[in-house]
């Protein structure tokens, strides 16, 4: 890959994701511009869900998956993260049973399998909390569309809209799908700890 | 809301920013793509192991998908290698040895006998609950930071044959992709079949193999199928362009199977999904990340699966569901999915609710607090307010008068100790609670004594559960499986009634006439998604809730 130089990479930084996307598909170095604005982002979603490991692979193959489709991307959209995040989204899905299995450990043995690499010590890996289990257990039973939904609003970071184009649903579906999700998890967290709603509620 | 909250914790220690590592992949990818493109030899770097294949298989699909679907077939002798990826048909068959029983050599051969297998099993209805014991395998990636986790792990649990509702650790994957309410309108052609779950893959992955491939395994394993329709499962199965037959093969338990194979491709892990070698019936799912490689096998072995009467029972049973534990199982789900949020939910114990009871025709204001605990009625225009602990006590009709405390039903909740959402936070004594599983449950809340005399016909247990209804200001979130619990009562059963406020309700009715006989929840708003309990009969005299309210202390109205 050639360098870019000091002046384009300038020029670059002040250019929205759509324009980088547009450069790049004369210009394919341009899209590192991308990685380098979105990835911690992705990054830490995909962490979130699957663990380090799984991560650096998936953040790296939605890059490349997003690379061999930048023709077809909306010119439209100045902001690529919901595009990027629909793309991560769809690759987290083939790990899917691992992690529901990763929730389902956290829940039984509150040892939380995404976060032991990020514990130094043997005295920091303390178990996880019981609203921490509870939730996991949660999460694994979400049916995976309410699961990607509501993850891409609380991790993601993303507003209604963007999940929409993200998954590619309309914005009432997204709607309704936190709104279902959310119920499930407030049933499960609610069951044993109906207090603490007020502590938030009154806080 | 607290949901969000807790999720906002929620693994909230994970790094936030990129990695290095994925870097790399990612520019040794790029470069890989650029080189490809411009027809050369790429450098591929050690990390992008897992992404090379893709590109090769991009170039060898358009050749694979060229070739009739259906032929892609090899055999694969016991201990071999998982097949490289290599265009379906190219490959040479490679016959077993003679010291091994003979082959199944095709995918279609596997799918007739499979379906075979199928056809002569039993017609289990959506409703019945079936118990399961499962065996995962994780690989060695995950394996490696999970400390003291035994692995394999063997989870059991309880769903039902729709997949609708699960409890403990049954149930592949949460729900299944399609729901079983509509399996009547899935295509009745295999190939169609196939054609059609991917057309519903929401985000129209191009590895149509793996998509189709992907949703008949959830529907084999997140629901027991009508018998018909697992056959067509097999078959379709076997029609999946690139689909392949593995031979001998054993599960994670060490049975010995026969598995239909999806080679991996770049869209995909290698997937698996294995019949037991002698009766073909479903044994485990399997997927390898690096095929042949133990440590990347992911793997779900069904070590028993078999309908039993109720929640909670691991005896093979196949005594349909009554109509009573229908309608407790239909509260019981939409409790679990809640489609219309209550009107009242998570109040603290403190909490005053208004209520306005109608019993025997005539109504009554009552304020109280949602744990009980204080009273309060306008006496000749006159608020008076009782503490359970005052001497008034004695002589009040509390709502709640017999039955366990609400911190046993609602156990106290304190918030993790912890220096912010950035400190992993020690875990808590868990709070004591009832018995979760409907049997249980249902025996424990027997042993609060109500005064009745037809204790073995559960009279403790029906007149405690109307307490708790009426007299709690939480019931919305109350544990799901009371109703399945209620539904355990010797003699239930379900009538549909008008109640005499004129709601159309569904009546849980107790065949014991000592004490409560009837518990009333709203037929209508249930069919609905909601929950609404309306009151209970007793002594022929129906006592209903007529309004409920959250207000901000006695006396005060909605």
């Amino acid at each position: 890959m050639t360098q870019q130089s000091r002046a384009e990479a300038e020029a670059d930084a002040d250019a929205d994701d759509a324009s980088v996307i547009q450069l790049s598909r004369h210009e394919p170095e341009h899209f590192t511009v991308l990685f380098r604005r979105h990835a911690p982002h992705i990054q830490r979603y995909v962490v979130h869900r699957l663990g380090q490991d799984a991560a650096d692979d998936i953040v790296a193959e939605t890059f490349l998956l997003a690379f061999r489709q930048r023709d077809s991307y909306d010119q439209t959209r100045a902001d690529a993260r919901p595009w990027l995040y629909g793309i991560a989204t769809n690759l987290i899905g083939r790990h899917r049973r691992a992690e529901i299995r990763m929730y389902r450990a956290l829940a039984r043995t509150g040892i939380d399998p995404v976060m032991e690499p990020f514990t130094d010590t043997v005295d920091d890996r303390v178990s996880a909390s019981g609203a921490s289990r509870r939730l996991a257990a949660a999460l694994a039973r979400l049916p995976a569309e309410l699961r990607d939904t509501l993850l891409l609003v609380a991790w993601g970071d993303l507003s209604y809209e963007e999940v929409a184009t993200a998954l590619g649903v309309p914005i009432g579906t997204v709607r309704s799908r936190v709104s279902r999700a959310r119920r499930k998890l407030r049933r499960t967290l609610g069951d044993t700890n109906p207090a603490a709603y007020d502590e938030e509620s009154r806080a | 809301m607290n949901e969000m909250h807790e999720l906002a914790c929620f693994r909230a220690e994970a790094p936030d920013r990129g990695t290095a590592r994925a870097e790399e992949i990612f520019r040794a990818a790029l470069t890989a793509e650029l080189s490809s493109e411009r027809k050369l030899v790429a450098r591929h770097s050690k990390r992008s192991r897992r992404l090379r294949p893709a590109w090769r298989l991009a170039i060898a699909a358009p050749l694979a998908l060229g070739l009739a679907v259906g032929v892609a077939v090899a055999v694969q002798p016991s201990g071999s290698q998982p097949p490289a990826i290599l265009p379906s048909g190219s490959r040479p068959s490679v016959p077993p040895s003679g010291s091994q029983p003979p082959a199944v050599t095709t995918a279609t051969l596997l799918a007739d006998r499979a379906a075979a297998a199928a056809l002569a099993g039993p017609t289990v209805p959506a409703g019945q609950w079936i118990y399961e014991q499962t065996e995962h395998s994780l690989p060695a990636i995950i394996r490696r930071h999970l400390h003291g986790v035994h692995n394999p792990m063997v989870q059991d649990g309880w769903m039902t044959a729709d997949g609708t509702m699960s409890y403990g650790g049954a149930g592949i994957s949460g729900n299944p992709i399609y729901p079983y309410s509509k399996l009547g309108s899935l295509p009745r052609d295999p190939a169609k079949l196939d054609a059609y779950f991917v057309s519903l893959d929401p985000v129209k992955t191009d590895d149509k193999s793996m998509v189709a491939f992907s949703q008949i395994e959830s529907m084999l394993f997140g629901m027991v199928l009508p018998p018909t329709l697992e056959a067509e499962m097999y078959h379709a199965l076997a029609l999946i362009p690139h689909v392949q037959v593995k031979d001998h093969v054993r599960d994670i338990a060490g049975r010995a199977g026969v598995a239909f194979v999806l080679p991996p491709t770049k869209q995909s892990e290698q997937l698996e999904i294995i019949l037991d070698a002698s009766d073909y019936h479903l044994l485990a799912q399997a997927s390898w990340g690096d095929p042949g490689n133990p440590s990347t096998l992911s793997e779900t072995a069904i070590l028993k699966e078999y309908p039993v009467a109720e929640l909670g029972s691991t005896r093979p049973s196949t005594i349909p569901p009554s109509a009573a534990e229908l309608a407790a199982e239909r509260i019981f789900f939409y409790e679990e999915y809640l489609y219309a949020p209550p009107k009242i939910n998570h109040v603290t114990p403190g909490q005053w609710l208004y209520r306005d009871l109608r019993t025997g025709g005539k109504n009554q204001e009552i304020w109280a607090t949602a744990d009980d605990s204080a009273q309060a009625q306008y006496v000749n225009g006159t608020l008076t307010v009782c503490q359970r602990t005052d001497s008034c006590a004695a002589s009040e009709q509390w709502l709640m008068p017999t039955g366990p405390s609400y911190s046993l039903i609602y156990p106290p909740y304190s918030r993790p100790t912890g220096t912010g959402p950035l400190q992993p936070v020690k875990t808590q004594q868990a709070p004591p609670t009832l018995p979760p599983l409907p049997r249980p449950l249902l025996d424990k809340l027997n042993t609060y004594s109500t005064g009745c005399a037809d204790v073995a016909g559960y009279c403790n247990a029906v007149n405690v559960a109307a307490n708790v209804l009426t007299g709690y200001g939480n019931y919305p979130y109350l544990d799901s499986s009371w109703f399945l619990a209620l539904a355990d009562v010797p003699g239930v059963s379900v009538r549909h009634v008008t109640d005499a406020a004129g709601n159309q309700d569904i009546a849980f009715t107790f065949p014991s006439q000592d004490g409560v006989t009837a518990i009333l929840v709203n037929a209508k708003l249930l069919s609905a998604g909601t929950i609404q309990y309306e009151g209970y009969v007793r002594d022929g005299q129906q006592t209903l809730v007529l309004n409920q309210a959250l207000v901000s202390g006695p006396g005060v109205r909605p």
